[in-house]
């Protein structure tokens, strides 16, 4: 909502500079965004008498014209048409600067001489509209000399509000000016009607049919005939030009007007063209289409209501009119429409049609039902004043009855618990007061009668905030809940989610948030098997772009997309890791809410050390399954996740044999891989990249991060080593299991420490190296019983994976 | 013989003098002191000085020895002083090569930011709640006084599955499923962080963005506290010396309603580009819970009161980090995050 601070002085007094006024209003809530003035102001331009037009003498198309310009006369020469001896027109003396560059001297022209330059609008910066193209011509009574820039106001302050959805009353001026008065405690000034009727009565001249009374509840209509067409006088083409709204002519400026006077949107028709001089208020018919006055055909849809003749659709009502019965300059008689529609309709018919206009803006939020035949009086009379027209006699109005005037019990100590600090009545009163609120007193408080105009304040709790905001939020001390203590603290399963990224973190790994939505195309590029879940993505509705269609089912492409991204930007070594909720159902309308499973995924590529370039050697060893392998058995030794195990697996989108399912406690908790060549290939990835994605809701289940200390060894270790050669598709998991089976309680610990295929071994076959640590908890083992258990792990191995021991 | 030691005594001298090693000083001592030494040969001869010339030749022969042995200590101190110093020189790093670049990762910088809110209200006795992603419109708008049609939903441009079910597009839902699951019981006090939709796009807007709520329900809950609240909140996340402010505004689900500005961070009130010259900064929405969104949740508006609040985290981020671009967040640029780490 944009306002001009000269205008709203037409209904209150304030003693408030623009700031001042602004700071006032946004900390009572009606935010100012912004204060501009109306127009840059223009020196040496005044206004002039047209004292004498006579020809040039050296050209037919010029004019020399005599001005009085106040103080002195002058001699211009002049090229347009439309001015006439006694004209008020704008006057440019030497010495001006138009707002298009142009400086004004004394010169000649074609031999007289030009004393100054006679102005157009346009010339002036001003879109203000005029009977013939030419010579601004000036509103009658401004005294000749005067400046321009004083005439039209532009030093006017013009305030843009940003108006919260209740304050709908603040959608015409005379609403701020009850705000204005809420803060000044000044009177608000409501411009006078003064009506005169004339002619027939109008039911004699136009029928009313309001067909959906719910929808239109008060429809009032008038006729004013013989109506000259014209431009509007300049002071209120100024005004809507400083809010923003464009001068069409008299009719139209003034249904404008009055709609930013008073928030009540209002229609002129053009009396001639209502078929069977009927309107209809009546919802669309099936197919029916409607050219609306900005030229465009709307296809509408029987849920909307329209205004009709006798015939045909007139106007999508409270939206927009149509431009078969629009006021053009033959227009004589008019028919001026004031209604009240219910927003909720008026809504979904701006949104169906994509057109929101300054009328359907405010019937949305609501008008003021009782202020609708107000505004009909309104603008009746400045059509008679402004545009000669002859107001019929009487109003049609077709209203269902008024909605019934509530009254709040607002209480005392109410007001005081809710805000949280004393405020004794007589301060309440007074706020009540300068809010123009009638109220009585009852026992504990009051009785305050809500007026029309202000249908936000609906519950006590509402009055509670009128009386905070104009006592002034400012002064609200600050204190802190009492009561009962209550325990601040994640819980366990938050704090292990937080754990999780700590270690993950600690490991190298740099966390990226990405878009919970996903590209469908992502999913192709995955190459999932046609029956995996994560392909029954759920899509928006109204996604803002393809890229964006779905939820994201897995973790997995949009943390690809982030590597090669960085990739791109020559960041080679990257570790990465995201924690988020993937979307799952299995019902494709989603009519239930869908599984949201949170998901820690991890992905790495490059190097493993960070830094790209180090002077103490280029420890360039790459990433690899088990270097992310490492920082998952780290993350579940910090969890105390114990019973787990790594199963290789052959599973897009990981390489078929550098895969594992990852189970704990045979529940699987997710993948750990390298991408598959072809998956990375359709991310674009030029290198090598390892990811693991994991259920991490299991993961903080199974998590039991509390260790219990295991007494410290009372006797000696004794080491021994192990090398055995097996067949390669031996995994060294099962040979280790297979020697702590051998070696049972004797045994503390067995270490791989090396893993070789090569010279000296067989094809086919690979060596592997433990370490086996024998002790005992119960005595120290001797030289001769660890051979002997030694011995029997070396046959075991042999006899298990018919492995050969390496002496 | 007494000559002879004077003889001996100056070659000696000169002899450790020039010694440049200590294998050189160990022959020096053999060939002077050894078994076979000049001095030892010396001492071996005494029996055949004359009598009363033993006593001084003796005793001179014996400060010879004395004298030789403090010489080759004293020459081989000096020797070992010298290999140190030739040792440390020879070790000489410059030590303003860069150090060893440690391996570590770090937290995204709206995670960084959640953790700090999250650890102030903690310590305010909140408990962290939270609610799915995808909501009923029943809890992100029905249960919160917004019914359809209400145009109050306009200010939030929802991304809808269907009819029913949307990305929700703030976290207040969550406010609603805590009160619904702890009714009757008091008070309540949560935070509710998490992830939140809206459809727009721009250097100011994200379609994906995170929110952090605030609840706090129980017999006796006014604005004023939530005054204090907030106004410990913005001085435990932005400095000792910010002043908050509060402004009337309108919040279907709150009433009254407030947004929340904090004096500058940059100019701390005086007012600087970042403000726009008003030496405030919004940083979020609050209010009094509305007695509707109390009714529906099970709780007697007329016993209990509470307030709400809810706050941008990447705004946040942004005014305390300098960022100037919301859609950074979700770039995830390795520069610009490894800026945090």
């Amino acid at each position: 909502m944009r306002f001009s601070v000269e205008w709203l002085r037409d209904y209150i007094d304030f003693d408030l500079s623009p700031e001042e006024l602004a700071e006032k209003l946004t900390l009572a809530g009606v935010e100012v965004e912004g204060i501009t003035p109306f127009h840059n102001r223009l020196d040496n331009v005044v206004a002039a008498r047209v004292i004498s037009i006579r020809p040039h003498e050296h050209a037919d198309r010029l004019t020399v014209v005599e001005v009085d310009a106040g103080e002195r006369r002058y001699e211009v020469v002049c090229g347009a048409q439309n001015i006439n001896k006694g004209d008020l027109v704008a006057f440019a003396l030497p010495g001006a600067h138009l707002p298009g560059g142009l400086e004004i001297k004394e010169r000649e022209i074609r031999g007289v001489k030009s004393y100054g330059m006679l102005c157009s609008a346009e010339e002036l910066g001003l879109e203000f509209v005029q009977e013939a193209e030419g010579i601004l011509i000036l509103d009658h009574g401004v005294e000749p000399g005067k400046k321009l820039s004083d005439i039209l106001q532009f030093d006017d302050q013009i305030f843009e509000l940003d108006l919260t959805p209740n304050r709908a009353d603040c959608l015409g001026l005379l609403g701020i000016a009850y705000e204005v008065a809420a803060l000044t405690g000044n009177k608000v000034r409501v411009p006078s009607v003064p009506l005169k009727e004339l002619g027939a009565p109008v039911e004699r001249l136009l029928e009313v049919e309001v067909q959906n009374p719910d929808l239109c509840p008060r429809y009032t209509a008038r006729v004013i005939r013989e109506v000259n067409v014209k431009p509007s006088p300049l002071w209120m083409q100024r005004r809507l030009l400083a809010v923003g709204i464009r001068p069409i002519n008299n009719v139209v400026d003034i249904t404008n007007y009055i709609m930013w006077e008073t928030g009540q949107p209002l229609h002129a028709f053009d009396y001639s063209l209502l078929h069977g001089h009927k309107v209809i208020v009546r919802c669309a018919r099936p197919g029916e289409t409607l050219v609306t006055l900005d030229g465009v055909e709307r296809k509408l849809e029987k849920e909307m209501l329209v205004i009709a003749d006798a015939e045909k659709a007139i106007g999508v009502a409270g939206v927009m009119g149509g431009e078969n019965s629009e006021i053009s300059t033959s227009t004589r008689d008019v028919v001026l429409e004031s209604a009240f529609f219910k927003g909720v309709s008026i809504r979904q018919t701006a949104k169906k049609l994509s057109l929101s206009s300054d009328a359907s803006q405010r019937f949305e939020r609501g008008v003021n039902p009782a202020g609708v035949l107000y505004a009909q009086n309104r603008a009746a009379s400045l059509l008679a004043s402004l545009a000669g027209g002859k107001v019929q006699q009487g109003v049609i109005d077709s209203n269902i009855g008024l909605p019934s005037l509530s009254e709040i019990r607002l209480r005392h100590h109410r007001i005081q618990e809710l805000l949280g600090f004393q405020i004794d009545a007589e301060a309440i009163e007074t706020i009540l007061k300068r809010l123009d609120l009638p109220y009585v007193k009852i026992e504990k408080g009051w009785k305050v009668s809500i007026p029309l105009r202000r249908n936000d304040l609906k519950l006590e709790v509402d009055l509670i905030e009128e009386i905070a905001r104009l006592h002034g939020y400012e002064h609200i001390p600050a204190t802190l809940p009492q009561g009962k203590l209550t325990e601040g603290r994640e819980d366990i399963k938050q704090r292990l989610k937080r754990l999780v990224s700590d270690v993950l973190a600690a490991c190298g790994f740099q966390e990226v948030i990405t878009y919970s939505f996903m590209n469908p195309h992502s999913l192709d590029k995955l190459q999932l098997p046609h029956d995996d879940r994560r392909l029954k993505a759920i899509e928006l509705q109204n996604p803002l772009s393809e890229e964006q269609k779905i939820m994201r089912t897995t973790l997995l492409p949009n943390i690809l997309d982030t590597i090669n991204y960085n990739l791109s930007h020559q960041v080679q070594n990257q570790l990465l890791f995201e924690v988020g909720s993937i979307f799952l159902s299995d019902d494709p309308t989603v009519e239930k809410l869908p599984d949201e499973k949170l998901t820690l995924a991890l992905a790495a590529t490059g190097s493993q050390t960070l830094a790209d370039n180090n002077w103490q050697g280029k420890n360039k060893k790459e990433v690899d399954f088990f270097f992310l392998k490492g920082a998952l058995e780290l993350l579940f030794r910090r969890l105390g996740v114990k019973k787990y195990h790594f199963k290789a697996v052959d599973a897009k989108p990981y390489h078929p044999t550098k895969a594992a399912e990852i189970f704990v406690d045979e529940q699987k908790l997710g993948l750990i891989g390298e991408v598959h060549p072809v998956v990375l290939d359709n991310f674009a990835l030029k290198q090598k990249v390892i990811a693991a994605e994991l259920d991490l809701e299991l993961l903080i289940h199974k998590a039991n991060p509390v260790p219990s200390y295991e007494a410290l060894p009372k006797y000696p270790a004794v080491l021994r080593d192990i090398a055995v050669v097996v067949p390669k598709d031996v995994s060294s998991a099962a040979v280790r299991n297979c020697l702590m089976e051998a070696g049972r309680e004797l045994i503390e610990d067995i270490q791989l420490f090396d893993h070789y295929e090569g010279e000296q071994i067989p094809d086919g076959y690979k060596s592997l190296a433990f370490a086996i640590i024998y002790r005992s908890k119960c005595r120290t083992l001797t030289d001769e019983e660890v051979a002997g258990i030694h011995q029997h792990l070396e046959e075991s191995v042999e006899r298990e994976f018919q492995a050969q021991i390496r002496k | 013989m007494l000559q002879r030691l004077k003889e001996l005594e100056a070659e000696v001298r000169k002899k450790i003098d020039d010694a440049d090693s200590l294998e050189v000083l160990q022959s020096i001592k053999q060939e002077m002191l050894g078994r076979k030494g000049q001095v030892t040969a010396i001492l071996r001869a005494l029996g055949d000085v004359p009598s009363e010339k033993r006593p001084l030749v003796g005793k001179k022969a014996n400060e010879l020895r004395d004298l030789i042995e403090k010489l080759l200590y004293e020459k081989k101190q000096s020797l070992a002083l010298k290999a140190q110093e030739e040792r440390w020189d020879r070790e000489r790093i410059d030590v303003t090569l860069p150090g060893t670049p440690f391996l570590v990762g770090q937290k995204h910088p709206l995670t960084l930011i959640l953790d700090e809110i999250k650890e102030i209200f903690c310590g305010l006795g909140f408990q962290v709640a939270e609610g799915p992603e995808i909501e009923y419109d029943y809890y992100n708008f029905e249960a919160l006084n917004m019914p359809k049609d209400h145009p109050a939903r306009d200010m939030q441009d929802s991304f809808y599955i269907n009819s029913n079910v949307l990305l929700r597009t703030h976290t207040s839902p969550v406010q609603v499923r805590t009160m619904e699951k702890k009714v009757p019981a008091l008070p309540v006090r949560i935070i509710a962080p998490g992830k939140v939709y809206r459809r727009d796009d721009d250097a100011t807007h994200s379609p994906m963005f995170h929110q952090v709520e605030g609840l706090a329900i129980d017999e006796r809950i006014s604005l004023a506290d939530l005054k204090g609240t907030l106004l410990l909140f913005a001085r435990e996340m932005f400095g000792e010396e910010k002043q908050i402010r509060l402004r009337p505004s309108f919040f279907p689900f709150t009433e009254p309603s407030a947004e929340v500005d904090v004096s500058c961070i940059i100019c701390n009130g005086k007012g600087c580009r970042v403000c726009g010259q008003t030496g405030w900064l919004e940083i979020l929405g609050a209010g009094m819970v509305h007695p509707r969104v109390l009714e529906m949740s099970g709780y007697n508006p007329e016993k209990v009161t509470g307030y709400a609040f809810g706050m941008g985290v990447e705004r946040i981020a942004m005014l305390k980090y300098g960022i100037d671009d919301l859609r950074l967040f979700f770039t995830n640029d390795l520069r610009m995050l490894r800026q945090f780490g």
